[in-house]
């Protein structure tokens, strides 16, 4: 085994190990407001079986490890998105899940992901994407019925 | 007698295609062992075991006799030690059953081998 490749399994280690003593770091701004720029986080392994929508889960991109939050489970597939910025999404393979995001230290203070906080977080996040999928859906039907109602429409003969 | 046994307080491992990555909690180091030398973890693993056992298990594993890996054991076992990945333990006061190979490595022996790839940084997660 070379270098690169333990290194790999041992930063998943790393990840499916972490606590209060052993944090990872958050960076970025992409899951504002729950999770901002050099927050402490800990993750926990998760079963697929135990995800559930509205989950922030960190998972295996090549070298990267994306933290984002599932809007939607497929058959071993998992859609993400960013709470900050919900007109990207992401996919995620089974196997490449590594945890769920289960308590985020900011100032010395932890925040679970029981906690009302988080859940509202979480809330607030879904119903975004949900409104935002909607209109998008609302938006396209009428885009269709009016170009339905356009080729219906007699035409006046050039003269 | 002295009995070794994995350093479970501050060391997780994982094995792949054969071969076992592992992490030293405090440390952040981490390592790599060869097939022989994860043959050896793995023994170490199910509970606090000799040198001399283990130098057996590994013998048999590979169709050696034991003296002629004694010193290669005895060697993986400092290295490990001194690397905090394995400890002293008490024995169990019984040498654990010699489990005998369903399939012995005759001819594929290579020394247990343990590298010290690094340390771990800081893990940074993003969403971007």
């Amino acid at each position: 085994m070379d270098r690169s490749q333990a290194l790999r399994i041992a930063q998943d280690l790393q990840i499916q190990h972490s606590d209060v003593n052993r944090t990872l770091y958050f960076h970025g701004e992409s899951m504002l407001p729950l999770l901002r720029e050099a927050d402490e986080i800990i993750v926990k392994p998760v079963a697929w079986a135990d995800i559930r929508i509205g989950d922030v889960i960190t998972y295996r991109l090549d070298d990267k490890y994306p933290t984002r939050r599932v809007v939607r489970k497929l058959n071993g597939w998992l859609e993400l998105r960013c709470d900050n910025w919900p007109e990207r999404r992401f996919y995620a393979d089974q196997s490449a899940v590594l945890g769920r995001v289960v308590a985020r230290g900011r100032d010395g203070r932890w925040v679970g992901c029981g906690e009302a906080v988080w859940k509202r977080a979480a809330l607030l996040a879904l119903l975004r994407f949900y409104a935002r999928a909607a209109f998008g859906r609302a938006l396209r039907m009428y885009s269709q019925a009016r170009e339905k109602l356009r080729r219906a429409a007699p035409r006046t003969s050039a003269m | 007698m002295q009995y070794y046994a994995i350093n479970t307080q501050q060391v997780t491992w994982e094995i792949t295609d054969g071969e076992a990555v592992i992490i030293h909690f405090e440390t952040s180091a981490y390592y790599g062992l060869n097939a022989s030398g994860t043959y050896a973890w793995l023994r170490l693993a199910e509970g606090p075991v000799a040198a001399d056992e283990l130098a057996e298990k590994i013998a048999l594993r590979y169709g050696k006799v034991r003296d002629s890996v004694a010193a290669d054991v005895d060697g993986f076992l400092q290295t490990a030690i001194r690397e905090d990945l394995v400890i002293l333990a008490p024995g169990n006061g019984a040498a654990s059953p010699n489990v005998a190979e369903t399939s012995s490595l005759a001819g594929g022996y290579e020394a247990p081998r343990l590298t010290k790839f690094g340390e771990l940084e800081k893990l940074i997660l993003s969403g971007e």
